[in-house]
């Protein structure tokens, strides 16, 4: 959040904010996701690797 | 690991998600009906990804610094996976504080980065992280992996102060905290977030503890099925032919 005169200066013209929010909640949601699903996969890999082994 | 315990592991894991799944919904339909902030309108929703992001990186790596100071008192193991996996979550969320941080910089300060104190000691945090993580790759030998980590786990957890600590240290860009000063409805909106932030932190942790241990075992059992079959075609000594 802006503190200053700069900051104000700016939030007073923001354009399109919308695009801003959906980018951010996007990036970080997604991310989210991502690693979910990366993990999850990697965890089930090589648990059938030992299942295998054993 | 037994496969009950196992069992148990991915049931916990699995309750996790659906919890983390509803809080996140939870937490945007929130984030999108609840009123804009007066000076900075609809471009100040971001707050509510940014703030829980770096509010689930300290704890990950407070437990991180928790969980090395038990493993140095007890060498259990399961200490080990925990402040390992922690670190590795809290990396990850450092990284969405930045990247979210950057977005909305961009609207509200006119630029996505700048040589702010706040912004320098997080992207360090960050970096000392990335350290930590690069440490436990490059120590092959479990005990000492663990120890060494745990000294570097204690040591970083030092920049969590000084991220915390930047705004009032130093005069920076970056606002200072508004948590005694945010209207009520913007900062119930803000706390729901944070509570579905740490439950996928929770999850993933678990999630990334169970990868660890999986894999550690893996390497256990493969470097003993190594050593027996090494054993098995091992060079007869010479050593006393050659000398007689």
């Amino acid at each position: 959040m802006p503190d200053g005169i700069l900051g104000l200066a700016q939030a007073a013209t923001i354009e399109n904010p919308w695009s801003w929010v959906i980018a951010g909640y996007t990036i970080v949601y997604g991310s989210m996701f991502a690693l979910t699903g990366w993990l999850w996969v990697r965890l089930n890999r090589v648990r059938r690797e030992l299942d295998q082994d054993s | 690991m037994t496969v009950d315990t196992k069992e148990a592991g991915t049931t916990r894991i699995r309750k996790l998600d659906v919890l983390a799944l509803a809080g996140i919904a939870l937490a945007i339909i929130v984030a999108m009906t609840v009123p804009a902030d007066k000076l900075q309108g609809d471009v100040q929703r971001l707050m509510y990804v940014h703030v829980p992001s770096a509010w689930v990186a300290f704890l990950a790596f407070g437990v991180t610094a928790y969980a090395s100071i038990a493993w140095l008192r007890s060498s259990k193991s399961s200490w080990d996976s925990i402040a390992a996996a922690s670190a590795f979550v809290g990396v990850f969320f450092t990284g969405t504080a930045l990247a979210s941080g950057m977005i909305w910089g961009k609207p509200t300060w006119g630029v996505f980065w700048t040589w702010d104190a706040r912004l320098v000691s997080t992207a360090l945090l960050f970096v000392i992280y990335l350290g930590y993580l690069a440490l436990r790759r490059a120590t092959p030998d479990p005990i000492d992996r663990a120890r060494r980590s745990a000294i570097m786990g204690i040591v970083a957890a030092l920049q969590v102060a000084v991220v915390y600590k930047s705004v009032d240290w130093w005069v920076t860009l970056h606002q200072q905290s508004s948590r005694d000063s945010i209207d009520p409805a913007l900062r119930l909106s803000l706390w729901v977030s944070v509570f579905a932030f740490t439950v996928v932190y929770i999850g993933l942790t678990a999630r990334r503890r169970a990868l660890i241990e999986a894999e550690e075992e893996l390497r256990r059992r493969r470097t003993a099925a190594t050593t027996v079959a090494g054993d098995a075609i091992a060079a007869p000594d010479l050593g006393e032919e050659l000398r007689a």
